[in-house]
């Protein structure tokens, strides 16, 4: 059986509630001592049972806006040796600190997964996440406590990630999903083996359904599994997906709830950035079901953002970004409405008489100009169009049904 | 006034968009002259030379359509051989660039429209040279 942590990943539930109990205890007390904002909140509320969990303030993505960069950190930066940042609430960037024991338990708890779908020392990792090393840190940790073969290039274009995966041989390719559909398609179109190449297993940075699933496995001719984190917690690292692909939280490093559908997640043992009950703005069913992997840990199903979070090739956005971009180009305060694809989004914005006064024949300069603004700003590739405030308002459909019965 | 005002108008690209156009036109009495459409891609302008370019602007402003009046130079030239030559010759040695240029025949004249940075320098030039720049009230009805 590959479980890497036997003693907490499949510890007896009694067992893992008194640690957990004694974690947040202490939790609770770094907090207390070294986060004010975390004092004035807590007050004076004591933790006899994990049931007084209920008593205990939330924390939200709102909190660590506010709070940015370093307000919630609970040590001082002399202790803090690495600062990832993620996306919070309306694209607003996020701060997260980790101490070198942090870092290590990252490697460690990453590890569980990669062992789970059985990498060892002797892999070959490749992994391709097209941002350069960052995206990857936290599988680069993991890897390096299995010590597994990581190959420490993330191929900016797929000829290359195909050459790779030829020339160096890996047995397990780490990628995002967009990342691992390209190449299969490309690999359809050259006729390529997928069993030429020797990748066994594949982990894709966040889950996909069951259809993109069996199609990467066939497409790949490996086991495909995936990963569920998010950035403000950890990504990867907070949760273990076993063969029987149910999600377990590490439960020995994270308290997870689920209030009002939304799943609750607290840092046990964080030490640079603890969070009580951060609220995920994730939905998420959880059962504390018995797994027939023989992990403890609770199961959990994620669902939809509860915060509008859209995601554009693999990049997060917000509505309220796209405003944002529009706001520092010409075009700024006309409405809009948009599409979102996988790969892209489809800006309408509505002309105005001042636009069209300024640009007759510059409209479709203008329009380069905002697609370059949204790639620069947001890294989305985006297709801008400039439409007629009739059709937004739905003139153009009745007319257009008009001589439809006409002709 | 010497120039001749187009109206342009801001037009999705898909069927039916000249349509709307024309019925509004037509139900406010106006009479088109010349169009051109100019397309790129997702949009495209249209351009009238119209009876009555202000009315036909707030007839189309009135429908919610977007537009505006273009100046342009509608010039009379000879129907023969050679004659719009004359035209685009006297323009280039004046080193005068042309964004738009279109014409039609209407009762054996030949008139063209002309869409120049400088319309009036433009039309200095042209008048120097001989020619007949039309105003809105001379066009040919």
């Amino acid at each position: 059986m590959n479980v890497f942590d036997r003693r907490y990943e499949m510890m007896p539930r009694a067992e893992l509630e008194q640690l957990q109990l004694e974690r947040l205890q202490a939790l609770l007390v770094r907090l207390k001592r070294n986060v004010r904002r975390a004092r004035e909140k807590i007050g004076d509320t004591r933790v006899e049972s994990l049931a007084d969990l209920a008593r205990l303030p939330f924390t939200t993505p709102e909190d660590m806006v506010d709070s940015f960069p370093y307000g919630m950190f609970a040590l001082p930066m002399r202790e803090i040796i690495r600062l990832h940042t993620t996306v919070g609430p309306q694209g607003k960037p996020l701060v997260i600190g980790h101490t070198r024991n942090d870092l290590a338990q990252w490697g460690r708890l990453v590890a569980r997964q990669l062992v789970a779908i059985g990498v060892t020392a002797n892999d070959v990792v490749q992994m391709c996440f097209g941002g350069g090393v960052y995206g990857a840190a936290g599988y680069l940790f993991g890897a390096q406590v299995i010590e597994a073969s990581v190959i420490a290039e993330d191929s900016a274009h797929v000829d290359y990630q195909i050459a790779t995966l030829q020339n160096f041989q890996p047995t397990v390719l780490i990628t995002t999903p967009g990342n691992a559909l390209d190449l299969m398609q490309v690999m359809e179109q050259r006729r390529l083996d997928p069993q030429s190449l020797h990748i066994r297993t594949v982990l894709l940075s966040r889950p996909v359904d069951h259809e993109t699933r069996e199609r990467l496995a066939a497409g790949l001719f490996a086991r495909v599994q995936c990963n569920f984190g998010l950035g403000e917690i950890l990504n990867p690292g907070l949760c273990v997906e076993c063969s029987a692909g149910h999600f377990h939280v590490h439960e020995d490093h994270f308290l997870a709830e689920v209030q009002d559908g939304e799943l609750v997640l607290t840092t046990l043992c964080r030490e640079a950035l603890p969070l009580l009950r951060y609220r995920t703005r994730v939905r998420c069913e959880l059962t504390r079901e018995k797994c027939s992997c023989g992990r403890s840990g609770a199961r959990i199903v994620p669902g939809e953002r509860l915060d509008g979070r859209l995601r554009v090739n693999e990049t997060p956005l917000y509505e309220g970004q796209i405003a944002g971009v529009l706001a520092r180009t010409k075009a700024a305060g006309q409405p809009f409405t948009f599409t979102v694809s996988e790969r892209r989004i489809v800006v309408s914005v509505e002309i105005s008489d001042d636009l069209f006064a300024d640009a007759v024949g510059l409209i479709e300069e203008l329009t380069r100009e905002i697609e370059s603004e949204f790639l620069a700003r947001l890294g989305i590739e985006a297709d801008v169009r400039f439409i007629s405030p009739r059709s937004r308002a739905g003139v153009d459909t009745e007319l257009d049904a008009d001589s439809k019965t006409e002709d | 006034m010497n120039d001749v005002k187009l109206v342009a108008a801001f037009a999705e690209n898909k069927p039916g968009q000249v349509a709307h156009f024309t019925k509004i036109l037509a139900s406010a009495n106006i009479n088109i002259r010349w169009l051109a459409v100019a397309s790129t891609g997702p949009f495209g302008v249209m351009k009238f030379l119209v009876s009555d370019p202000e009315m036909a602007c707030q007839a189309l402003k009135h429908e919610g359509f977007v537009t505006k009046l273009v100046d342009a130079l509608a010039i009379e030239v000879p129907d023969k051989p050679g004659g719009l030559h004359a035209v685009a010759d006297c323009l280039a040695s004046h080193n005068i660039n042309l964004d738009n240029a279109s014409g039609f025949i209407t009762n054996n004249r030949a008139i063209m429209v002309l869409e120049v940075p400088d319309a009036a320098r433009a039309r200095d030039v042209l008048q120097k040279q001989g020619f007949r720049v039309l105003t809105q009230m001379e066009l040919p009805v």
